[in-house]
C-alpha cells in the first residue's frame, strides 16, 4: 500500500512538473532560436527575438490590452461586490442568494460569450432596439472602445457575484462577539463597523482585486468568443489570444516562444506575489490572535 | 423600510445573473427566420417554439465525434486528478505553510499561464507526443494543470481529515487506509463537488483542445460565430447543451457547500 501511494506521488509530481514547470524551460530554450515549425528549420538568433519583440507593434498592443483589462476588470469587480455586499442584510439572506450569485461563475465561458455576441448584436441584439427608440445606430461589438468594455463588464458579470459572496461574508460574519458587546455597550453604529466588518471587508475586497487582477492576465476564452479573436483594431486582443495566433500570423515558433516565455515570467511572478502576501496576511492574524 | 429595500434590490442583482442563461435557453428553441427578423430582440419573447435547432445541433455533435471526448475526457481527468491530488495532498497537508504556498502558486499559475504557452513547445519539440491520439495527450496536460488546483481544493478536506487520524492511528489504521477508508466515506459529498468542479473545467476548456486537435463540444462554439453569417439558433441551443452540465454542477455544488457550511457552523 505504501509503495503504491508513493508511486502515485512521484506520478502526480511528474505530471505536475511537466504541464506547468517544464513548457517554461521549453519556451526559454526555444526563444533562442527562430524555428519554421512547418519545415522544421531553426536557426540560432540569440535575444533577436527579445529584440524584434520590443519594437512589435502588435505584441505591445496586446500587452497594454492586457493590462488594461486586467486592472479594469479587478477594479470594477471589486467595486460591484462591495456595493452588492453592502445590499446583504445578515447571513441567512446572504445563504438564500448566494447560490444565485455564484451561477454566472459555473456556466462555461464559450457559452456566455456566444449569448452576449448575440444579445449585443447591432443589429438583433438590445442596441437594436436603443437604435429603434432613438434613431441611431448603436454598434457595441463594432466598435474598438466599446468591444474592450464588453468584453470587460461581461468578465464582471461572471465574477461579481462571487466575490460578493466572499466580501459579505467577511463583512457578516467576523467579530460578532465584538459586535454584540459594542452595541450593548450603546457604540453609535460608525463605530461598530469600524471596529467589527472594516477591518475583515477590507481585507476581503483587497483578496478580490488582487485575485482578479493576477487570474485576468490569463483570460482569453470568453473574449476571444465574444470578439471573434479580439474585436475591431484587436482593440480586445489580450496576450491569451495573441499568443494562440501568434505562430500561425507570424510562422515562426522561437518568436512564439520568446513573447510566451515573457508572460510566464510576469504570470509566475505575479501568482507568487499573491500567495505571498494572502500567506503574510493570514500569518499576521495567526500571531495576533495568538 | 430600508432593509425591504436592499432584498428588492439584491432580488434584482439576483436576476440579472438568471436572466441571460433563460433568454439562451429560450432563443435556442427559436427559428433562425424569427431570431433575425428585422423586430430583433423586441420579437425574442414572442417567438414559436422549435426543436430543429436542437436537432441540427445533435447530429452535428455527433457527425463530428464530439460527444465521447466531451464526456469521457473531463470524468477521466477528474478521478485521476482526484485520485492523485487525495495521494499527494496528504504530505501538502501534513508539511508547513511553504508547501501549501507552492501549491497555491501552481494552482493559481495553471490557471494564468496561456495554453498556447504549454501545447506548442511540448508538441514541438517531443515527436512522441505528437504521434499519440489528441485526446490522450490533452488528458494528460489537463492532469498537470488541474492538479494543483485539486490538491489546494482538497486542503480543507485534508484539515477535518487530520482531525480524525488520531483516532484511526489507535485503531491501528494506517494514514493511507484513513484517507481511502474513513475521510472518504465520511466527506464524500465534499469530495464529490471537487469532482464534479474538476470535470467542468475540463468540459469548459477551449483553448487546449483547439491547439491539440482535441473534439469537445466547447471546441465548436467559437466556430460556429463567423463573419459570413451565423446560425443563431444552433449556437443558442449547442452553448445551451454546453451549459446543462454546468447547471447541473452548480445544484450539486451549491448543496454540498451550503451542507458543508452548516456543519462547519454545527461542529464550531
Amino acid at each position: 500500500m505504501r509503495r503504491r501511494t508513493s508511486a502515485a506521488t512521484v506520478l502526480a509530481c511528474v505530471l505536475m512538473v511537466a504541464a506547468v514547470v517544464l513548457p517554461f524551460f521549453l519556451n526559454v530554450a526555444s526563444s533562442f532560436y527562430a524555428i519554421n515549425p512547418f519545415e522544421k528549420v531553426s536557426r540560432f538568433v540569440g535575444f533577436g527575438n527579445f529584440v524584434l519583440l520590443a519594437s512589435d507593434d502588435s505584441f505591445k498592443l496586446a500587452v497594454s490590452v492586457t493590462v488594461r483589462y486586467a486592472l479594469a476588470s479587478a477594479v470594477l469587480c471589486a467595486l460591484v461586490s462591495v456595493a452588492v455586499a453592502a445590499l446583504v442584510p445578515d447571513l441567512t439572506t446572504l445563504r438564500r442568494v448566494a447560490p444565485v450569485l455564484c451561477l454566472p461563475l459555473f456556466l462555461p465561458s464559450v457559452a456566455v460569450a456566444a449569448a452576449f455576441s448575440l444579445f449585443l448584436d447591432s443589429q438583433l441584439g438590445i442596441p437594436a432596439i436603443f437604435s429603434a427608440l432613438t434613431g441611431e445606430t448603436y454598434s457595441v461589438l463594432g466598435d474598438p472602445e466599446r468591444t474592450f468594455w464588453a468584453a470587460t463588464l461581461l468578465d464582471v458579470w461572471q465574477w461579481a457575484g462571487g466575490a460578493a459572496i466572499a466580501v459579505a461574508y467577511a463583512r457578516l460574519a467576523s467579530g460578532q462577539a465584538l459586535r454584540d458587546s459594542l452595541r450593548v455597550a450603546g457604540a453609535p453604529g460608525f463605530v461598530v463597523f469600524r471596529e467589527t466588518a472594516l477591518p475583515s471587508t477590507t481585507k476581503a475586497v483587497v483578496a478580490v482585486f488582487l485575485f482578479r487582477l493576477v487570474w485576468n492576465l490569463g483570460d482569453a476564452e470568453r473574449i476571444n468568443a465574444l470578439t471573434s479573436g479580439g474585436g475591431p483594431f484587436a482593440s480586445a486582443r489580450v496576450m491569451g489570444i495573441w499568443l494562440d495566433r501568434a505562430l500561425f500570423d507570424y510562422g515562426d515558433l522561437g518568436y512564439t516562444a520568446a513573447a510566451a516565455t515573457l508572460f510566464y515570467a510576469v504570470a509566475a511572478a505575479a501568482s507568487a506575489v499573491l500567495v505571498w502576501v494572502a500567506t503574510h496576511v493570514r500569518n499576521g492574524e495567526d500571531r495576533s490572535r495568538a | 423600510m430600508l432593509r425591504s429595500g436592499r432584498v428588492v434590490l439584491l432580488a434584482c442583482i439576483a436576476g440579472l445573473n438568471v436572466v441571460p442563461l433563460l433568454l439562451m435557453f429560450k432563443l435556442s428553441f427559436g427559428s433562425q427566420l424569427e431570431i433575425i427578423s428585422p423586430n430583433g430582440a423586441a420579437g425574442w419573447l414572442t417567438q414559436t417554439l422549435t426543436a430543429e435547432n436542437y436537432q441540427a445541433a445533435i447530429a452535428r455533435i455527433q457527425d463530428q465525434g464530439r460527444l465521447i471526448g466531451s464526456l469521457v475526457t473531463p470524468l477521466g481527468v477528474a478521478l485521476a486528478s482526484l485520485s492523485l491530488a487525495l495521494s499527494f495532498g496528504r504530505h501538502i497537508g501534513n508539511a508547513g505553510n511553504r508547501a501549501r504556498a507552492t501549491i497555491a502558486s501552481s494552482a493559481l499559475l495553471a490557471r494564468v499561464i496561456p495554453p498556447a504557452a504549454i501545447c506548442l513547445p511540448l508538441l514541438r519539440l517531443f515527436e512522441p507526443v505528437r504521434s499519440l491520439p489528441p485526446a490522450v495527450v490533452a488528458g494528460l496536460i489537463y492532469v498537470g494543470l488541474l492538479l494543483p488546483i485539486a490538491v489546494w481544493l482538497c486542503m480543507p478536506f485534508f484539515r477535518l481529515s487530520r482531525q480524525r487520524e488520531g483516532a484511526s492511528l489507535v485503531s491501528g489504521l494506517e494514514p493511507e487506509r484513513h484517507v481511502a477508508l474513513v475521510a472518504a466515506r465520511d466527506h464524500w459529498s465534499y469530495l464529490l463537488g471537487v469532482l464534479l468542479l474538476i470535470a467542468l473545467m475540463v468540459w469548459n476548456e477551449t483553448f487546449i483542445a483547439s491547439l491539440l486537435g482535441h473534439r469537445t463540444i466547447a471546441e465548436m462554439v467559437p466556430s460556429l460565430i463567423t463573419h459570413r453569417g451565423t446560425q443563431w439558433g444552433l449556437l443558442m441551443a449547442v452553448a445551451s447543451l454546453l451549459s446543462i452540465p454546468a447547471v447541473v454542477t452548480w445544484i450539486i455544488v451549491t448543496s454540498v457547500l451550503t451542507l458543508t457550511l452548516r456543519g462547519a457552523k454545527h461542529v464550531a
